[in-house]
């Protein structure tokens, strides 16, 4: 095999990679819908409860099927799409305010605070992320709120890495020596210079962190610690559905595999933005 | 680094010294985690004493909760208790269980061998599934590196509670192979392993794949195969090598994702481990246990880290020179 064939064939693999891309953006793009405006999506009320038509199996009629009530499952997870996708960016958001703090601290602060936040780094590694979690939702009573704190908390350190080492390698860098020879202020040269250079891999890291951070919110759900029955999150649908699992199995399989689609879309969109901008650094 | 003066140390020499300096780097961080847990706790709303007697709406007398906070020491001030915790630790005594009323070194020895077979078992299984994937989706041809990129993008995105009900469904509910509960025994073992080593498997074949691609395209492949080596032999012995550095780095981050994962894993199979008695314990608020666990698993995790990073120094002397 030559390095011509090598070439073509990453050629061929980008063309297929783009249709990846545009399919992922189109279900990104539905889940966003199902979260804005659910009733416009919904075949039915999310908590109308029909017991005569309960534990049906997916038909035309119910297309994921119905639950122990009769709900409509796909009514609920286009419902819960708005509860899991606000949490989801909720503890992005979190995660990656606090590890911009961090990072911020310990790539422009000196050699200290470099060691200092790097110690700290550590410890939350060592930490099993899991039990954060658990201890911020102890602390502060389980529900939404306290997953997307738990959550964005257990994420921070994660983006404090890579945000602080971005930050190191762009002061070093030739345009930022060729600001301070130009004469700017330090504060010009942060604001303008090492600001915007350190900014663009935070909406790759965003995008790629919601996935995670939506199936992280789930587990918690699922756990028992998170959003509460009779709320549609996807991940407090499945730990509904874990009781019915033998009879009932299609309450499991299909939030789940829209959990699966949401992961793996933001995760296809998060890599085609790290392609672009590294093509343009 | 810029050493002047200093004669220059043999290679094994700077690489134990540094050892050394990680490890005690180690044990700071075991006390951060430590302290970390301790304040935490008492973050928890209610009574400590209530708690080490059995709860909130146990009915307990005056008597026994005023005998208990002396037997504890919880009227100290906060600042002593702190010490005292962390003094206990240092000696290697890990308390007594509040909620199992059994010393914390006997409760935590089988549950900590119960969960590193987990892991163990899923690392194995997930290099055994990502090296021939990916050496499936860089054959070279289209089809393969499709389906080969979505199988990996699948496997890493899967959450494990929900490829466990999947897997139960399938395997147990539906074929009655193997057991939906893990209680021990070897065929009660396969079914969390797996659901551990997939999205694992996903995660190494994503990162060997990349290397693999890199390693393929580099000159000294180029010039192996210029020397006559077959592809077979360009690919298994000079590419893949280079490919796995990253994989064994990864399987480091892996393991903290392993624990987190056997949170979930042991809750849904019933299987005795850390992962489902640190819930039970945080619940309980069973500050020893959720101690031990917790310093523990930071101890575990630290010393693979050091063993990780000295492993690719010794591969790969660059990384001397940079740090």
């Amino acid at each position: 095999m030559s390095d011509i064939e090598l070439l073509t064939r990453r050629h061929s693999l980008t063309a297929s990679r783009h249709t990846g891309t545009v399919l992922a953006g189109a279900i990104a793009a539905v889940l966003v819908l199902c979260a804005v405006a659910p009733g416009l999506m919904a075949p039915a009320d999310p908590l109308a409860v029909n017991p005569h038509d309960s534990f049906a199996a997916p038909s035309i009629a119910h297309l994921f099927g119905t639950d122990e009530s009769g709900r409509d499952v796909l009514s609920r997870v286009i419902f819960g799409a708005r509860d899991s996708l606000t949490i989801g960016a909720a503890a992005t958001g979190i995660g990656l305010i606090g590890g911009t703090v961090l990072g911020i601290i310990g790539g422009l602060l000196g050699r200290w605070a470099h060691a200092v936040v790097g110690r700290v780094i550590e410890v939350f590694f060592a930490f099993p992320g899991l039990l954060l979690a658990l201890l911020v939702i102890v602390v502060a009573g389980p529900g939404p709120m306290s997953v997307i704190i738990a959550v964005g908390l257990s994420t921070a350190p994660g983006y404090a890495r890579i945000i602080q080492s971005r930050i190191l390698q762009v002061r070093v860098s030739p345009y930022v020596e060729a600001a301070r020879v130009l004469g700017r202020t330090p504060l010009r040269i942060l604001t303008r210079t090492i600001a915007p250079n350190t900014a663009a891999p935070l909406v790759v890291l965003a995008t790629l962190g919601i996935g995670q951070a939506i199936v992280w919110a789930a587990s918690l759900s699922y756990l028992g610690l998170g959003a509460q029955p009779p709320s549609p999150e996807w991940g407090a649908m499945l730990n509904n559905g874990r009781t019915y699992l033998q009879t009932a199995p299609w309450m499991t399989i299909m939030p789940g595999l829209v959990i699966l689609a949401a992961t793996m879309s933001f995760t296809v969109l998060g890599r085609a933005l790290s392609r672009r901008t590294e093509g343009r650094a | 680094m810029t050493s002047i003066a200093a004669p220059p140390l043999s290679r094994a020499h700077r690489i134990g010294r540094w050892a050394l300096q990680r490890l005690v780097g180690g044990v700071v961080v075991l006390a951060a985690t430590a302290t970390i847990v301790f304040f935490a706790m008492r973050l928890i709303p209610g009574d400590p004493a209530e708690a080490i007697l059995g709860g909130p709406g146990s009915q307990t007398s005056a008597e026994a909760l005023a005998r208990v906070r002396a037997e504890y020491g919880l009227d100290d001030p906060l600042g002593v208790q702190y010490l005292h915790h962390l003094a206990r630790l240092a000696t290697g005594d890990l308390g007594t269980s509040y909620s199992l009323r059994m010393p914390v070194a006997d409760v935590i020895g089988p549950l900590l061998v119960s969960t590193l077979v987990l892991a163990f078992s899923a690392l194995a299984v997930a290099w055994a599934l990502a090296v021939p994937l990916t050496l499936f989706s860089t054959r070279g041809s289209r089809v393969a590196a499709l389906v080969g990129n979505g199988l990996e993008l699948t496997a890493a995105s899967l959450p494990h509670f929900w490829l466990a009900s999947i897997l139960i469904v399938t395997f147990s509910t539906g074929l009655g192979w193997l057991p939906p509960i893990s209680t021990g025994g070897v065929l009660g073992l396969v079914l969390p392993t797996l659901t551990l080593a997939i999205p694992v498997a996903g995660f190494l074949a994503q990162v060997m794949r990349d290397s693999l691609l890199d390693a393929l395209a580099s000159p000294f492949v180029l010039a192996s195969r210029a020397r006559g080596a077959g592809d077979a032999r360009v690919r298994f012995v000079h590419a893949l090598r280079h490919a796995a550095l990253p994989g064994v780095n990864l399987t480091a981050w892996a393991f903290g994702y392993l624990v987190s994962g056997a949170v979930v894993v042991e809750t849904i199979f019933a299987r005795p481990g850390l992962g489902r008695s640190l819930v039970s314990a945080v619940l309980d608020r069973d500050v020893p246990l959720v101690t031990a666990i917790v310093v523990v698993t930071a101890a575990a995790y630290v010393l693979i880290m050091i063993v990780a990073d000295a492993a690719a120094r010794i591969a790969d002397p660059r990384i001397e020179e940079r740090a």
